[in-house]
């Protein structure tokens, strides 16, 4: 069977659904959160698929910095992480070297996201290579510093196992298929990199893949509000830290051909309050043999109540 | 499955389109010997019955699902061997056994009609139209994968590509145009799920599904097929099957033969050994284990996943069901092999004479932290200063348990230290978050090698499906063994903390 040209009716359905998910907005400590169980007959590139229509959504930033946070933005060539400074009675300033970004206070949002303050110090910074500045300046246009800062400062997380290979699955879409991906997902896709999945990494690309476990050797991490998570297996959703980027979007997706698919649909059952708005969602049509059903879930405050790890 | 974005869209589109039709088809020979089997089987049920008239039973059951889930005839199953035995059995019994083998006797003698169908429909002689089907797989259990593979070859039966093939390997593998089944789909489940579950269980084959067409030989001893047992959620069912043929008019009785597991009753604890609430879970063939929300070991369970089996880690024993898989290591090496792991990667990061000195700050602070259990005073003291006293006591019971280091709070961790009478500060704290992070990676590093080793070589699965109890020779993780649930947990006992995760026996479980 050749792959069409164009992306199939089921592709740009998951594309779709990514898109409509990670329109919705953040979702604040207590309050019950948008979720959708994604029903599938094979798991294999759901992730990039739905990651393709989520990189298209409206970017998701954090409340405005403050004077003394520490922000990653772009400055001097770089991602990288800086503090925001006073420079006179109404001015902010972020500067490095003899680079310098201001705006007045009250006025001008500081541009990116706050890092944790537990963050570590030391995670290096992002400088792309010249052949992706040249595609970035292509499809983002002139201004594409800014526009991949805010990619990176709202990204897509994935969170799976066997990291690897949902990375060959990225490259293989990329490659083979690059005409089913939209142009500017397509090259946030596009990283020739192995840093994704490094979680002291995160707000330097649009995307990562984690781990389940990923908040438990960095407790920092739960403070990041992704523009939308994606679960690539129920399991791996009842794993997770239940604070971590809880207040997100997520899509948990349900492999059918996965035995733990089943107690995804029996566990979903028991959390249907929807509440108007995610109630009255209306999510795209799919065609046959995909099926998606709302669900909810409450956003937790980080604790520290999961008191002593053991593995096996 | 090729990992490739065709076999992908081929499942896609597969789903979008995929055609069930069942065939009903009559076979009154197979017919009478299972209403004789069932027959006897009642009358034996929950009785004492000898040897002989058991491997008798059991034969005849096996000849059954031989027949009922594959196209062979029933001499190809039976070979050379005697099926049917000379013993004479008095009264009611006697008479149930001698129905049986007259009835054993005839069906030998006659060919299993789905073989006659599945020939017609691969060569177009058939109302079941597979014209443009070039590859062709036969779903068949697995230990009779091999022989249908044989007689099939040698017919000659067309041009196509016609493989027989176990479900699971159907799940792993590449795409075909059409699969045959034959029976019940639920004969491919799990031997202890209840009913719901094995039909979920085979599900995928339908609803994945493992391709365009699936063409489903019934007998008379077949449920008519229910589509709303494989549906994902209400109402979302893909698919609607086609129905050929008139199931046959004779009434065969369903049976299950009753399984009853006996409560333990758990040994004496031994004296100064903490003890905790756990519960039972019964495993197959009278084995059982005890798990605790307190102290680890959780359940590590094997699952079917897409591409491989997985590992499914911590998983919370009160949800178990009949029919998982358990792994459990046994032997020395999976008591030590953590704290060995750990080790090894803290003599690679630090040095050996610093990791020394680390691991006994670790030790003495555990062995201390023993010495307090049961004394009362203790617990109150720290309660005094603000902790809870549940929290206390978890901390001295988890002393007992290898794979634990110490609490994650620094607060904790100094304040507990001191209580014992060590000079502990940020330095010993940031000793304990080093062994910490060596045993996550030591933990990463064993459920890497127990997932290579289960991947390695599945023949563990036709084990545990059979039903049955597969070992694995598991490198430094120790020995594994794989072993199914066959009863949900709901029975709860207090237990040494030392038995938590060992795998026991009981001597009597199963009654016949």
């Amino acid at each position: 069977m050749e792959l069409p040209k164009n992306a199939p009716e089921w592709a740009r359905s998951i594309s779709n659904v990514g898109l409509r998910m990670a329109e919705l907005g953040s979702t604040p400590v207590g309050q019950l959160a948008p979720r959708l169980l994604l029903s599938v007959p094979t798991g294999q590139y759901a992730s990039w698929l739905l990651a393709n229509g989520a990189l298209q959504a409206p970017i998701k930033l954090s409340s405005e910095p403050k004077i003394g946070d520490i922000v990653t933005v772009w400055l001097d060539k770089r991602l990288q992480d800086i503090e925001v400074r006073l420079r006179n009675e109404d001015t902010w300033e972020l500067s490095i070297h003899s680079s310098r970004r201001e705006g007045k206070l009250g006025v001008d949002r500081v541009p990116g996201v706050v890092v944790p303050c537990d963050t570590p110090k030391d995670r290096g910074h992002f400088q792309p290579t010249p052949e992706y500045r040249v595609r970035m300046e292509h499809v983002f246009g002139p201004t594409w510093p800014i526009t991949y800062e805010q990619q990176c400062g709202s990204p897509v997380v994935v969170i799976g196992d066997g990291k690897e290979f949902l990375r060959l699955q990225r490259d293989e879409l990329v490659d083979v298929a690059h005409d089913w991906l939209d142009a500017k997902s397509a090259i946030s896709l596009d990283q020739d990199t192995h840093q994704v999945s490094n979680p002291e990494r995160i707000l330097f690309h649009p995307f990562m893949v984690f781990s389940p476990e990923v908040a438990k050797s960095h407790v920092w991490i739960r403070q990041i509000t992704p523009r939308l998570v994606i679960v690539t297996r129920w399991s791996y959703f009842r794993r997770m830290d239940p604070s971590l980027f809880s207040g997100a979007p997520m899509i948990v997706i349900a492999n059918r051909r996965v035995e733990s698919n089943w107690n995804a649909i029996d566990e979903t059952d028991e959390k249907q309050e929807l509440g108007e708005e995610f109630g009255l969602l209306k999510l795209p049509q799919h065609p046959n043999g995909i099926f998606s059903r709302k669900f909810v879930s409450r956003v937790n405050l980080p604790l520290d109540d999961d008191d002593e790890e053991s593995y096996i | 499955m090729g990992r490739d974005l065709h076999e992908a869209h081929r499942r896609f589109s597969m789903a979008e389109a995929v055609e069930v039709v069942t065939l009903w088809v009559d076979w009154p020979e197979y017919e009478s010997f299972t209403r004789n089997l069932v027959s006897l089987s009642k009358l034996l049920d929950s009785s004492t019955i000898d040897t002989k008239l058991r491997v008798e039973r059991d034969g005849c059951w096996a000849l059954r699902r031989a027949l009922q889930s594959t196209p062979l005839h029933p001499s190809e199953y039976i070979g050379d061997s005697t099926l049917v035995g000379v013993t004479l059995y008095a009264g009611e019994i006697g008479n149930a056994v001698e129905k049986l083998r007259e009835s054993v006797v005839v069906l030998l003698a006659s060919k299993n009609p789905m073989r006659y169908e599945l020939e017609q429909a691969l060569s177009g002689g058939s109302t079941v139209n597979i014209e443009s089907a070039q590859t062709v797989k036969i779903l068949t259990p697995k230990k009779f994968v091999s022989l249908v593979n044989d007689v099939m070859l040698n017919k000659h039966i067309s041009d196509r590509s016609i493989k027989a093939t176990s479900p699971i390997e159907a799940k792993l593998s590449d795409h075909s145009d059409v699969v045959f089944a034959f029976g019940a789909l639920e004969n491919h489940a799990n031997f202890f799920k209840n009913p719901h579950e094995r039909s979920r269980e085979i599900a995928w084959i339908l609803n994945a599904p493992a391709s365009f067409k699936i063409v489903l030989f019934q007998l008379a001893d077949c449920p008519p097929f229910d589509v709303s047992k494989y549906e994902i959620w209400k109402n979302t069912n893909q698919f609607v099957p086609k129905t050929l043929g008139v199931q046959p008019s004779s009434f065969i009785e369903g049976f299950e033969p009753t399984i009853r597991v006996d409560p333990i009753n758990p040994t004496a604890v031994v004296p100064g050994d903490p003890v905790v609430e756990a519960v039972v879970v019964h495993l197959f063939n009278g084995h059982y284990v005890y798990f605790s929300d307190a102290v680890p070991p959780k359940p590590t369970c094997i699952r079917n996943g897409e591409l491989e089996v997985e590992i499914d880690d911590g998983v919370n024993p009160s949800t178990l069901q009949p029919g998982d898989v358990l792994l459990i290591r046994t032997g020395p090496a999976s008591h030590s092999f953590l704290r060995s792991h750990a080790v090894d990667w803290l003599e690679r990061e630090c040095g050996k004479s610093e990791v020394k000195q680390m691991i006994e700050i670790v030790d003495n602070y555990k062995n201390a932290l023993k010495l307090k259990y049961g004394n009362a005073g203790f617990a109150q003291m720290l309660v005094a200063d603000g902790m809870e006293e549940h929290y206390v006591r978890n901390q001295i019971v988890r002393a007992f348990v290898d794979s634990t280091i110490a609490t994650q709070r620094a607060a904790n961790f100094i304040q507990i230290a001191k209580a014992l009478g060590f000079d502990y500060g940020e330095d010993e704290w940031s000793v304990i978050t080093k062994i910490q992070t060596a045993h996550r990676q030591a933990g990463r590093a064993a459920v890497q090698e127990l997932r290579e080793i289960v991947i390695a070589d599945e023949s563990w699965q036709d084990v545990v499906n059979e039903p049955g109890i597969a070992k694995l020779r598991a490198g430094s993780v120790g020995e594994l063994v794989l072993i199914p649930v066959v009863q949900k947990p709901d029975q709860k006992v207090r237990v040494s903390v030392g038995s938590i995760g060992l795998l026991q026996r009981n001597l009597k479980l199963f009654h016949e």
